[in-house]
């Protein structure tokens, strides 16, 4: 395996160059950069081996009840099926965040950006499913690139379903909700045990506008995820939540950025970690508010479940804030299941381990519970359910 | 049912309970009472196995299919399935599991062990029905989370559910009555009357004689730093009631 450098990637063809040699210039983030400490992608990732040819096989389909939806093969399209309002086209790739080095890989080799656009007044609250499967083997590069535009006062509801085998993943996002907008996008990373997955998403958020984010990070071997959200006028609001369950030594570090561009902005977070065996989580949120941003509401919340002496989780919040009449909250937790809990569903018959899982099961699920749609609210618990059943979370050391 | 000889434990070091001996036959209601901090949920937790307590002499023997069985070597859930109930002074909640899932869970898993077939959701809703009229719940809290957001009140209530659901042979009910005003203590007792028969025991952990006018013990015993200092019938209820602890601790 050869170590993740930019010199690495030189011998698969370049397809943007302007983006290529900005991303050779950024390099591989290492523990030096801001935000980056606790995972080092230089020595945490291995280098992909080769781009995946997108063949004609098909990633197989994982059951979901929702009638609308977008279907990608290794980051193509393949078929939709949309309400009224909401269109799609491939375009060109044409902006990047040309800083990131997540977001500048991706635009390197990714030609094609998806682009989903939801009219004017569009209200569509049913889930719409975007199916982003791939066939990728063998640590080949399979790459995603989504740009959402929501205009003015449309309502939409994403649920993104990225599941796939040994590769490695960069799925880059751009999600736009104009003036008085409401964008609901759940993101679920359901890789294998061996995958490699770097995400990125760049929200910009207008006036009066809501950005509910969601993400759910059930596998790969090694993912890191950076949300960056801009409120760029008075009255928008963002609503980040997620929920990671890691097993064996699963590596999941989630970044997230908001900007608090103008006054009278509003953001929430709540980010829950549910760690066994020998995995490892990180949680770090910037919130960003200049001197001028005043009458700010800003809350963030890390709380975490460690279910193994050797399972780590690092949280830090970092707060950058200058001007003087803001509201900021931050607090992070980390527990372990209580003796008392695990007593209480024992003693009503059910056996230890179903207990814990029970109880994990009970701790994962509040960020889920927010939702308002019921058929997604059931789908993602069972996903939840199902990664705490089958990936034998619990074995369960004694802590 | 159940014979308790000797039984000494300590939790984090400290002794708890220094030889108890206690014998509960089937179909008989005692009731044991006590000062704070005297041992009285400690026994019961003992009985039930939470693992926090350690048994350091002593022994309990279980009657399961007409055997005694050293009670001690069976995990908490084993003696769930084995008929032992435990109401909790201070049940637990727990978010994201729904109180009707975790009741048909702890059905299936008990009743399943003791040879009744398994219930879907509808058939349980519909053995649910009586046993909710007679608590004078409203049935939407078997839709809401195990215990979130219940009051004290409805925590009771909801044990005393499980109880009437799960059936068992030998009940402990630790401070049943604390936190219930006197209309919900009535329902509860009258709740727990209905479930007493010649076929199960109960064992009613209690500070006050408040409880013992609505169910009425056949044996009182009272304990004073983890030992029966005194075992007699319904009337030494009312004599504590009257008198205190005082005259048999010193």
């Amino acid at each position: 395996m050869e170590v993740l450098s930019t010199k690495a990637f030189e011998k698969f063809e370049i397809k943007n160059a302007k983006a290529f040699e900005q991303f050779k210039k950024l390099g591989i983030p290492d523990k030096s950069w801001e935000g980056w400490q606790f995972t080092d992608i230089s020595k945490k990732f291995w280098a992909p081996k080769s781009l995946v040819q997108n063949n004609t096989e098909q990633a197989k389909l994982i059951e979901a009840p929702f009638e609308h939806r977008v279907i990608l093969n290794n980051g193509d399209l393949v078929s939709s099926n949309l309400p009224e309002g909401i269109t799609l086209k491939e375009i060109e790739t044409e902006n990047w965040d040309t800083h990131n080095p997540i977001d500048t890989m991706n635009a390197s080799f990714k030609t094609k950006t998806l682009l989903i656009t939801v009219a004017k007044k569009t209200k569509v609250s049913t889930p719409i499913l975007l199916m982003n499967r791939y066939t990728a083997q063998n640590n080949e590069m399979a790459l995603t690139r989504i740009k959402t535009v929501v205009e003015d006062f449309a309502e939409v509801n994403f649920v993104e379903y990225s599941d796939g085998d040994n590769a490695f993943y960069n799925c880059s996002h751009e999600i736009l909700c104009h003036d008085n907008a409401i964008t609901y996008y759940t993101q679920v990373q359901n890789f294998n045990d061996e995958a490699q997955a770097l995400s990125n998403v760049n929200s910009e958020v207008g006036k009066d506008a809501h950005f509910y984010s969601l993400t759910i990070n059930l596998g790969a071997k090694v993912h890191r995820q950076n949300i960056n959200v801009n409120l760029n006028a008075s009255g928008a609001t963002a609503h980040l939540d997620g929920v990671f369950a890691l097993t064996g030594s699963q590596h999941n570090d989630v970044y997230t950025t908001i900007n608090h561009n103008q006054a009278h902005t509003y953001s929430f977070q709540l980010y829950k970690g549910i760690l066994d065996q020998e995995s490892r989580g990180v949680f770090s949120g910037l919130i960003h508010v200049p001197q001028d941003s005043q009458k700010i509401n800003s809350e963030q919340l890390s709380k975490n479940l460690l279910l193994s002496k050797k399972a780590r989780i690092n949280t830090m919040p970092t707060l950058e804030v200058y001007a003087d009449d803001v509201k900021c909250a931050h607090g992070a937790t980390v527990g372990q299941l209580s003796e008392d809990e695990i007593f209480y569903l024992t003693s009503r018959g059910i056996n230890e381990q179903k207990a814990k899982k029970l109880l994990c099961q009970g701790f994962g699920i509040e960020v889920i519970e927010k939702l308002k749609d019921q058929d997604l609210r059931q789908w993602l618990t069972k996903l939840l359910v199902n990664k705490l059943e089958e990936q034998d979370f619990g074995h369960f050391e004694e802590t | 049912m159940i014979k308790i000889e000797n039984l000494h434990a300590k939790v984090n070091d400290s002794e708890i309970l220094n030889g108890i001996n206690l014998e509960v036959k089937r179909g008989e209601v005692h009731a044991i009472m006590g000062p704070n901090g005297s041992g009285k949920s400690t026994l019961s937790k003992v009985i039930a196995g939470h693992p926090s307590y350690e048994v350091t002499e002593g022994s309990v023997t279980y009657e399961i299919n007409g055997k005694g069985k050293d009670l001690l070597e069976f995990e908490p859930d084993e003696r769930a399935k084995e008929g032992i109930f435990l109401s909790f002074q201070y049940p637990i909640e727990v978010p994201g599991v729904s109180n009707i899932d975790f009741l048909r869970e702890s059905y299936n898993t008990i009743c399943g062990h003791q040879g009744t077939s398994s219930v879907d959701e509808e058939e349980f809703r519909e053995f649910l029905k009586p046993k909710i009229e007679m608590l004078d719940m409203n049935p939407s809290f078997l839709n809401r989370p195990l215990n979130q957001g219940f009051s004290g009140g409805e925590k009771k209530k909801n044990e005393i559910l499980q109880m009437a659901v799960l059936n068992p042979r030998l009940a402990l009910l630790d401070e049943t009555d604390s936190g219930l005003d006197i209309d919900a203590l009535q329902t509860v007792a009258s709740g727990v009357n209905k479930l007493r028969s010649k076929f199960n025991s109960i064992v009613l952990i209690t500070h006050y004689q408040r409880l013992l006018d609505y169910i009425e013990p056949d044996y009182v015993h009272v304990l004073h730093k983890g030992k029966i200092i005194k075992s007699g019938g319904p009337e030494l209820a009312l004599e504590l009631e009257d008198k205190g602890y005082d005259w048999l601790i010193n």
